[in-house]
């Protein structure tokens, strides 16, 4: 026996009557809710039985409250013996509110005090309700109604007409089931701890106690450990496989001018990618002057299409739309610009968040994470990026993919990148290609360039079996809790 | 990107083609997606800059050259059967017109037709601002003789498409449907854009034809005028569309079209030749001598025609529907879609050692990473956008607003980790306690002196939500986090001032004499008014100046 079963035992044989559990539960000293396992505990032992019983309980309603001075039909047969005998109905009313009057005129005909005739009320016997009217108040607060109580017809009554409300509750009684001489034998013997202590190590009294087995039934209280969560895991499985190809990460703002995000990569300003639907806008604009130079070659290839041979866009180039502010869409604007004053050869990534002008669902997030990579090296072309592409789906546990022509407005060739995750199907992984010789002048890049660029959440989605991008973001710290740390290593 | 949709049987019938599977491979490597639907048709999703393939017609065209069911044909102009004489409008200062004669148009021809029209206008021609098409009826054409200019709205009548009243192009304008649409696109003050024939308006560009020249079932030659406000896209589109219709094998009637100081002849239907460099294709490719050798047949499938070939260059003849092709790459990349992607094989790039350049800042997110999750913390991965509310409730300012937010709830970037922390806690109550988490993550700063105004700066936030909290489990984090990167012996607290804590019960982290992060218990006023009721104690950290201070050590 615990030791607070011992206290709750040696409460039981002190009272040494049935007793109910909350006032047990203050002898005591416990909580209701604290004693019920141990007298559970005391139960399952055999030691104690615990009966319900079913009880009543009343109280008297706010409209019997008010009628504690005298019941309605008491004040209608007294106003009419004030007034000699008999009244008209209209002076009843007049006297007592409408309400009352109704109430008290029809009583005092049903108990025959008065008779009613054509609108004239008169007296005819009155015996006073005392008996009704210390029932009310005896019910003033909630109060159990005794087997006598409730048989009683005024007691009745008073219910019926709504001034006494009653409920039916339980009541748990505890009582010894062994005889009490057997509970003081129990107490007095060795007491069993559950816990040993220093103390207990330290003074030797662990010799004078019972250790309590342990229960290896019962299910043990839930607890967390910190936890990394589980999409960045994610993100630093790709760091780790990207980094040791020998790629050095690179950052910039989230806020930058359009030049970064758009222009270096010959995106023409009249392109729809850069619709004021589909990006997301801050106000105001960059100050451009301290990048005059990639200004110029922007200018130069946009219109023109610069000294690489191309005939570029051949439309009037805007240094103002340039210069507007947005919050970058994709982070090939972080890895291409830092190109610029590169010297081959440079090996590039970036992994980090980028904001497209959507509204969350279950497909779409307004901000997701890009990985995205270049690599400038002499004699780079098509085929090593499509090895190199083929080592990261590899590394990153994709099997099986295969190659789609493409379309992006920095690439040609470009092509798009499919996986095969088992129980999944196909999926679109990257899209990436060679940057076009225009982005090249732009950057001044003394040597090919390969790209590719993809969205880590959907990937994330399908690797982890969830289906709704929003729970990557969850402000529901219940679900980073329980999400176990195994179905991350699924991938590898 | 614009999707095509048709019976599959159509398809199959123009094409020639009557297995699925190798319409739909030939299609991949087209670019485009294509999905077969239980009703019989076919969805392609086709590349925007392929206005080419827009139609059905293209798209069937594309499909047989690249399975060589037909070779490259370069068609020319039958004959310069239209004068147009322009006189610029002012808004709308560009047109070119073309005829294709037996298109002969039926039921679903003309359901077609009318489906790439707006597909054109939708998107390429954002919506008729940029470019409009007016497909006439050309048997009903009153003369030839064109004329395209500005003309006086309230003088000048028609009879709208589809109406048989004759109205003036005011109310053209103010009263039909398309008119409130499109009227004011090329609407300058009282003159608007027209097309005239023998004096008589056949077409209101870029907002409805006139009934006259009305299209049907029953026309067998069809006329196409295309205006715009860039002459490059007006020429690109009549040319799509003269491709699409001279699929059915008719002639093409051209246009003279005179401006003031020039005049020119649409459609322009002769290929541009581009030289391309041999060593060039190999060098960006990555193919050997033996692939360049069957290059040819891979450009025949993309419908290109080679002209010339030597030792160091080959020049290509790039159909005239081709408005995509800018440079020679443009063509290699062709080349490559010819030979086929798979073709090309793989060749892996060596792993390259990277350089240590000491300590980095992964290195040091790692180490605070560690401590926190030992710590029992729980890493969150929230949005960077926040509704401005909760920054406003906070009392923080100078926040980065999104001028064209889609939703309010997302209409702020945040400026410290306190918002997004914050709100995860609302909406993590009910669960067990104590909630103890901590985010990584940037915030946007207010930068007057940055060229881009707003910089990034990377933080770590950390926060304890329990029924009742203690400032010094906050402060014993920080004591850890810093002992692990060595800076425990320089830091000190200062009383701090921010608005959302409660008054001495917050304090300023320095670190030397910089500000480096703040922590304290958030106030009960500003907890209840954002409905959270526990008590919550938290912390903010820059890592940036954690870097900068252990790197300058």
């Amino acid at each position: 026996m615990s030791s607070s079963e011992i206290v709750v035992l040696e409460k039981l044989i002190e009272i040494n009557r049935v007793v109910e559990i909350g006032e047990l539960a203050k002898i005591a000293g416990f909580t209701e809710q604290g004693i019920s396992s141990i007298l559970e505990l005391l139960k399952s032992k055999n030691i104690i039985e615990v009966q319900e019983h079913a009880v009543t309980i009343g109280k008297t309603t706010e409209e019997g409250i008010s009628y504690l001075d005298g019941l309605p039909e008491e004040k209608v047969v007294k106003f009419i013996q004030e007034k000699g005998g008999e009244a008209s109905i209209d002076e009843v009313k007049a006297q007592l509110s409408e309400a009352i009057a109704l109430i008290g005129v029809n009583w005092a005909i049903k108990r025959g005090w008065i008779k009613v005739d054509k609108g004239v009320v008169r007296f005819v016997s009155y015996k006073p309700l005392d008996e009704y009217r210390s029932m009310l108040r005896a019910f003033s607060s909630w109060k159990e109604v005794d087997e006598v109580t409730e048989h009683n017809n005024v007691f009745q009554e008073l219910v019926k007409r709504k001034l006494i409300e009653i409920r039916r509750i339980k009541h748990r009684y505890v009582k010894l089931s062994i005889p009490i001489e057997e509970a003081v034998k129990l107490v007095s013997q060795r007491k069993v701890v559950s816990r040993l202590t220093h103390e207990h190590i330290v003074t030797g009294n662990w010799r004078n106690y019972v250790l309590k087995p342990f229960n290896l039934e019962a299910s043990p209280p839930v607890i967390y450990p910190g936890k990394k969560h589980f999409f960045k895991e994610f993100v630093e499985l790709i760091k780790d496989v990207i980094e040791d190809l020998g790629f050095e990460e690179v950052h910039d703002d989230y806020v930058i001018p359009e030049l970064w995000n758009f222009d270096i990569l010959f995106q023409a300003q009249n392109h729809p990618s850069r619709d004021i639907h589909d990006i997301l806008v801050v106000e105001g604009y960059a100050d451009l002057t301290p990048f005059s130079d990639v200004v110029e070659r922007v200018r130069n290839v946009h219109e023109s299409g610069g000294s690489c041979g191309s005939i570029g866009w051949r439309y009037k180039w805007s240094y103002e739309k340039a210069s507007k502010l947005m919050l970058r869409s994709h982070t090939t604007a972080v890895t291409a610009r830092h190109l610029i004053g590169r010297e081959p050869p440079a090996r590039l990534y970036a992994i980090a968040r980028v904001f497209r002008r959507d509204n969350p669902d279950p497909r779409h997030s307004p901000e997701f994470t890009n990985f995205d990579g270049v690599i400038m090296e002499k004699e780079f072309n098509f085929r090593k990026l499509l090895g190199l592409l083929s080592q990261i789906l590899r590394a990153i546990g994709i099997e099986k993919f295969k190659f789609k022509p493409a379309y992006f407005p920095f690439t040609e060739p470009s092509v798009e990148g499919y996986g095969y995750v088992p129980g999944y199907g196909w999926l679109e992984v990257f899209g990436a290609g060679m940057f076009r010789p225009e982005v090249l002048e732009v950057l001044n890049a003394k040597a090919p360039v390969g790209a590719w660029g993809m969205g880590v959440e959907r990937l994330a989605m399908v690797v982890y079996g969830i289906n709704d991008i929003r729970l990557l973001f969850s402000k529901d710290v219940e679900l980073i809790r329980t999400f176990p740390y195994i179905k991350k290593h699924y991938i590898r | 990107m614009p999707i095509v949709r048709t019976k599959l049987d159509t398809l199959m019938r123009l094409t020639n083609v009557s297995d699925v599977e190798t319409l739909k491979n030939a299609l991949f490597n087209l670019k485009c997606e294509s999905e077969v639907g239980e009703d019989g048709t076919i969805a392609v999703e086709v590349q925007s800059d392929r206005i080419d393939m827009f139609s059905v017609e293209g798209i069937a065209s594309a499909i047989k050259l690249y399975l060589g069911l037909e070779k490259p044909v370069f068609i020319q102009l039958k004959d310069l059967y239209f004068k147009v004489f322009v006189k610029p409008p002012t808004r709308r200062p560009y047109i070119a017109v073309a005829a294709v004669t037996n298109v002969n148009l039926d039921d679903e021809k003309l359901k077609l037709l009318i489906e790439f029209q707006e597909r054109l206008h939708v998107t390429f021609g954002r919506n008729r601002r940029k470019v409009a098409i007016g497909l006439h009826d050309l048997d009903k054409l009153p003369s030839p003789t064109l004329e395209y200019k500005d003309v006086n709205i309230d003088e000048t009548y028609m009879i709208p498409l589809h109406d048989f009243r004759e109205m003036s192009i005011r109310k053209v304008i103010e009263m039909t449907e398309q008119g409130m649409l499109y009227g004011s696109l090329a609407l300058n003050e009282n003159m608007h854009p027209a097309i005239l024939s023998k004096g008589k308006v056949i077409s209101l560009p870029p907002v409805i034809n006139s009934d006259i020249t009305r299209l049907t079932e029953n026309t067998r030659n069809i006329l196409i005028d295309v205006t715009g406000t860039d002459v490059n896209a007006v020429h690109a589109v009549l040319n799509s569309i003269v491709h699409a219709l001279s699929f059915y094998g008719g002639d093409v009637l051209g246009a003279e079209i005179i401006y003031p100081s020039i005049s020119e002849v649409t459609p322009d239907l002769r290929p541009r030749v581009v030289r391309v460099d041999l060593k060039l294709i190999s060098e960006w490719l990555g193919i050997g001598r033996e692939q360049l050798l069957q290059i040819e047949p891979a450009l025949n499938k993309m419908g290109y025609r080679v002209v010339t070939m030597t030792e160091k260059y080959m020049e290509v003849e790039v159909p005239y529907y081709r408005n995509d092709i800018l440079h020679q790459v443009d063509v290699i990349e062709d080349m490559a879609i010819g030979i086929g992607y798979d073709n090309i094989g793989f060749e892996e790039v060596e792993p390259r050692l990277r350089i240590a350049k000491g300590l980095d800042l992964k290195s040091v997110v790692s180490i605070i990473r560690e401590t926190l999750v030992g710590l029992g913390y729980t890493e969150l991965n929230t949005l960077t956008l926040i509704p401005s509310q909760i920054v406003e409730e906070l009392g923080f300012r100078d926040t980065a607003i999104i001028v064209n937010a889609p939703s309010n709830e997302i209409n702020t970037v945040r400026s410290n980790l306190f918002q997004s922390v914050i709100a995860t806690l609302k909406s993590s109550q009910y669960i067990p306690q104590p909630v103890k988490v901590f985010e990584i993550g940037e915030v946007v700063l207010n930068c007057p002196s940055c060229y881009n105004k707003w910089k990034n700066e990377l933080r770590v936030c950390w926060a304890i939500m329990d029924s009742e909290t203690r400032f010094e489990d906050v402060h014993a984090t920080l004591y850890s986090v810093l002992r692990e990167l060595g800076l425990e012996g320089v830091f000190k607290l200062r009383p701090c001032k921010a608005e959302m804590f409660s008054k001495e019960r917050c304090a300023d982290i320095y670190l030397g004499n910089r500000v480096a992060g703040v922590m304290g218990e958030v106030h009960p006023e500003k907890l209840v008014k954002l409905g959270i009721l526990y008590p919550v104690t938290l912390a903010e950290l820059s890592i940036n100046i954690l870097y900068s201070l252990l790197t300058n050590k």
